[in-house]
């Protein structure tokens, strides 16, 4: 959680970084005092101690300094943050500046709830609880933001209902759109197919010898493929569009091994015992599982096994009365149609 | 008619004809009945229904029990529902017994369950009158009938083999209770229990040499290449009077021995199929039958002297791994890795010996039956369901008790399918919810609802499944024949059966249809029933 928080503070960070102190532009307009405080902390993109302010213009009384500092903030052009129990201020960029600048204090309150909530966005709800404003308010602060193409509606994949707002120039995170496996928050399970049937292929290629179908590998033989040589594999033949992480390709081997397609194994390690499985397993939690194919005839994730069993084989595996079915009623196995069809195949 | 019963009706009638088939549907539907108490429900004169319970006794499949009544002494019969079933597999029997053993195995088998018991000396007259040279016949089926014996696959017919299992298992109880003066506290009962299960365990098993006799060893080379399939082989000679039955116990168990090679086959590959087959013969002994969870342990240097010398050149390992010792492996090293790929493989074939040290191995025949049903299962419903919804099933047999949410993350589902399905597996009894309520209002809002699947109850219901098929296939196959009644009956007549020509074009026709039909079916019914082996007798 802490890790997206930190996001948007981070592109801030870099943008400002790009601006360079050398040329601050520096808003027109302002007092002397507020012109040094501003360049000066302008200079500190991620912002800076209102003690260190005070030092850094010596020349000016640190009363003065406070004074145009407050100005500052009250024109929206110098931003408060806390750091523990220090305040610390930054400038606001120029292009927020402008963004911000047109609108009433109730939607720029809005708007800096939304901004807190960075890519995660936040539900209209929340910014109703957050700022103590009428639900109406809200709404129409909203539509304002919206339309100046500040903030943007985003559906949750969790809460599909939910209306969640976030600034429009972020991307959502994995959290709301659902990750790799989602498209317009919809499960896209095509792409999951593809997915799974090519990585299985992969693994099925890596299980068995080439050549005669009944040669097999050794007990010990230690090549069969992980999740991170799958995933290698999955980038370089560029199968996906979409970059996928090991988490989500050790989802999508999970998915074969729940289809009794493929199987997880511990890697050979040469001296291992009945004994040595567990211990591995509980003390050394960084071994990678390797996958192999279980099936050999079993050539791709739509092909199947060639056997039926027997119960689906006769017609009454499948029959839609068979509960109704009985030796002497009215419907049984001497006039049942659908053996008939059967035997006369 | 609750499934069981119809399947047994379907069978006695099939095999025994109407007249046996309603005396054994009044004892199915009846249960337990004095002969009176069955004269009264069939209508039936008492002669007849005297003469059906002789020809059921005979088949082993009915039962008597002797109580007293007041002064009298009552005679109860019951029927066997086990044994009838067991009767599903005389085609399996007689076709391997041929497979093991050579023809006149086959036939021994044959002429057994066709009289439901016999002697040697009976089998001997049935040789004289119909074989061509019986002179040197009578030594070859001799031979084999004891062979048969030996190994068990037939056993001496006993008295008690005419009563229930379940009045011996009284009787005996009876008898330990009786030992004890005061009445049995609740513990005792229990112990008594499992002593007297273990009490007729042994008596079935020291069976085999009843009706034996050890044979004089002169001619101990005789057979040699014929016994060598089955070590430890006690040549012994049989009685020429005592009546032998069919022992389907031993069947089964070779019937099961055989799945699992085939299992092995399947799942790794030839050659652990064949180090399997000859682990399995090398472990075997006249202990270690059906309902055993190990085999006797053995270790690879035992196996690897048996080793056919085709496996050396011919391992199915891949060797393009070793150029690091480039000499041909040894019998020992193949099966050394055909012991760990058995091991290691999903269906763990087998495992260590518990406290045989570290070179003996055993087979794991309850995992592998655990194994086999699961993977029946599966297949069941991959093709009944499709297979997201075997996922579905798949995910909850592992994981256990599972809420919709988390279902679906893991089978990578959209919520509404994994609904659908879960509600389809639901309505099938496949899988089944659990609430767990939040609050002591049990509002179904603040409840958590699990989904689970208990196999042990599918397997159960699969079974069900499997007899009321088994039974529908043999209906129909009995309706197929009845349509054609009169053919079959034209085919029967003497001049036609000399001469085929007799029958015109359609009639013709019509047979090969109709051979074509049953043969269809009865196929289908020995895969059933292949299915019903797995679930039940494994
Ligand atoms: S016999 Fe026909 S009607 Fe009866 S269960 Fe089978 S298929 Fe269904």
């Amino acid at each position: 959680m802490s890790a997206i928080k930190t996001e948007p503070d981070m592109d801030i960070r870099m943008s400002n970084g790009l601006a360079s102190s050398s040329n601050i532009v520096v808003p027109a307009g302002l007092s002397e005092t507020e012109k040094q405080v501003y360049i000066t902390a302008a200079e500190y993109p991620a912002g800076v101690s209102v003690g260190d302010v005070t030092i850094k213009i010596g020349s000016i009384p640190a009363k003065d300094v406070m004074d145009g500092i407050n100005s500052l903030s009250k024109k929206s052009l110098l931003e408060f943050q806390m750091m523990g129990d220090t305040p610390y201020v930054r400038v606001v960029q120029m292009k927020d500046y402008a963004k911000t600048s047109g609108l009433d204090s109730e939607s720029k309150l809005i708007y800096s709830h939304i901004k807190e909530a960075g890519n995660e966005g936040i539900w209209t709800k929340d910014l109703k609880k957050h700022t103590n404003l009428h639900l109406n308010v809200v709404n129409r602060c909203l539509k304002v933001l919206e339309q100046k193409q500040l903030v943007k509606a985003v559906k949750h994949v969790k809460w599909p209902t939910r209306r969640f707002y976030m600034l429009y120039e972020l991307t959502p995170s994995s959290e709301v759109t659902g990750g790799a496996w989602y498209t317009d928050q919809e499960l896209d399970t095509d792409f999951i197919d593809t997915l799974a049937s090519a990585c299985y292929k992969y693994i099925y290629s890596r299980s068995f010898p080439r050549g005669d179908r009944n040669v097999i590998f050794k007990a010990d033989y230690g090549h069969y493929p992980s999740a991170a040589e799958v995933k290698r594999f999955i980038h370089e033949k560029r199968i996906s569009s979409v970059e996928l992480s090991t988490t989500d390709i050790i989802c999508l081997l999970d998915l074969l091994i729940h289809d009794d397609m493929i199987e997880k194994k511990m890697p050979f390690a040469g001296f291992m015992d009945d004994e040595g499985d567990s211990d591995m397993e509980n003390d050394s939690g960084g071994v990678e599982w390797v996958y192999k194919a279980i099936n050999r005839n079993v050539t791709s994730t739509t092909a199947s096994d060639g056997g039926i069993d027997a119960l689906s084989e006769v017609p009454c595996g499948k029959c839609p009365v068979f509960k109704f079915c009985t030796a002497d009623g009215p419907i049984s196995p001497s006039n049942c149609e659908y053996f008939n069809k059967w035997l006369n195949f | 008619m609750s499934t069981q019963p119809r399947l047994c009706r379907e069978i006695v009638l099939e095999h025994f004809g109407p007249i046996v088939e309603q005396v054994a549907q009044v004892l199915l539907t009846k249960g337990r009945l004095t002969l009176s108490g069955i004269v009264q429900f069939t209508q039936m004169p008492v002669r007849t229904v005297r003469e059906a319970l002789v020809v059921m006794i005979q088949h082993n499949i009915c039962f008597y029990a002797e109580a007293r009544e007041g002064l009298r002494q009552v005679c109860f019969y019951s029927i066997g529902q086990d044994e009838i079933l067991l009767r599903l597999r005389i085609g399996r029997i007689i076709y391997w017994a041929g497979e093991w053993f050579g023809k006149e195995a086959s036939t021994i088998t044959h002429l057994m369950l066709l009289n439901g018991r016999l002697t040697l000396k009976d089998l001997k007259q049935w040789v004289t009158d119909n074989e061509s040279s019986p002179q040197q016949k009578i030594v070859v089926y001799e031979q084999k009938f004891s062979q048969l014996a030996s190994k068990r696959f037939i056993t001496a017919v006993m008295p008690e083999d005419s009563k229930a299992r379940i009045d011996r298992q009284l009787e005996a109880e009876a008898r330990a209770v009786n030992e004890i003066l005061l009445g049995p506290s609740t513990r005792e009962k229990a112990e008594i229990e499992v002593k007297v299960q273990q009490q007729l365990e042994d008596e079935d098993q020291s069976r085999q040499m009843i009706g034996m006799k050890r044979k004089v060893t002169e001619n101990m080379d005789d057979d040699v290449s014929a016994s060598k399939r089955f070590a430890f082989t006690v040549e012994m000679d049989v009685e020429d009077d005592v009546f032998f039955r069919i022992n389907y116990k031993q069947f089964t168990k070779y019937f099961r021995n055989e799945a699992v090679i085939d299992q092995a086959t399947d799942v790794i590959n030839r050659g652990a199929g064949q180090v399997l087959r000859l682990f399995l013969e090398q472990s075997d002994s006249f202990t270690g039958g059906i309902g055993k969870e190990e085999s006797q342990p053995t270790s690879a240097l035992h196996v690897a002297s048996v080793l056919p010398h085709d496996m050396l050149t011919d391992s199915g390992l891949d060797s393009r791994e070793d150029s690091v010792h480039n000499d041909r492996p040894t019998a020992a090293d193949i099966v050394t890795e055909y012991f760990e790929l058995l091991r290691q493989s999903p269906a763990r074939f087998i495992k260590r010996a518990d406290n045989k040290g570290h070179n003996f191995f055993v087979v794991d025949f309850k995992n592998i039956r655990l194994y086999m049903m699961r993977k029946l299962f599966d297949k069941l419903l991959k093709s009944r369901f499709g297979n997201s919804t075997c996922r579905i099933a798949r995910i909850l047999i592992e994981k256990g008790k599972l809420e919709e949410k988390q279902v679906q993350k893991m089978a990578m589902l959209p919520a509404k399918d994994t609904r659908e399905k879960l509600a389809l597996l639901c309505t099938h009894g496949i899988c089944d919810i659990q609430e767990v309520p939040k609050s002591a209002d049990r509002a179904p809002s603040r409840t958590i609802f699990l989904w689970f699947v208990s196999l042990d109850k599918c397997y159960q219901e699969l079974l069900i499944d499997l007899y009321r098929s088994i039974a529908n296939v043999r209906q129909r196959i009995r309706v197929e024949l009845a349509t054609r009644q009169r053919l079959l009956e034209k085919m029967e007549r003497k001049d036609v059966s000399e001469n085929q020509d007799l029958l015109s074009a359609g009639d013709k026709k019509a047979i090969e249809e109709l051979n074509k039909k049953v043969e269809r079916l009865e196929v289908s019914a020995g895969r059933l029933d292949e299915m019903v082996m797995v679930y039940r007798d494994f």
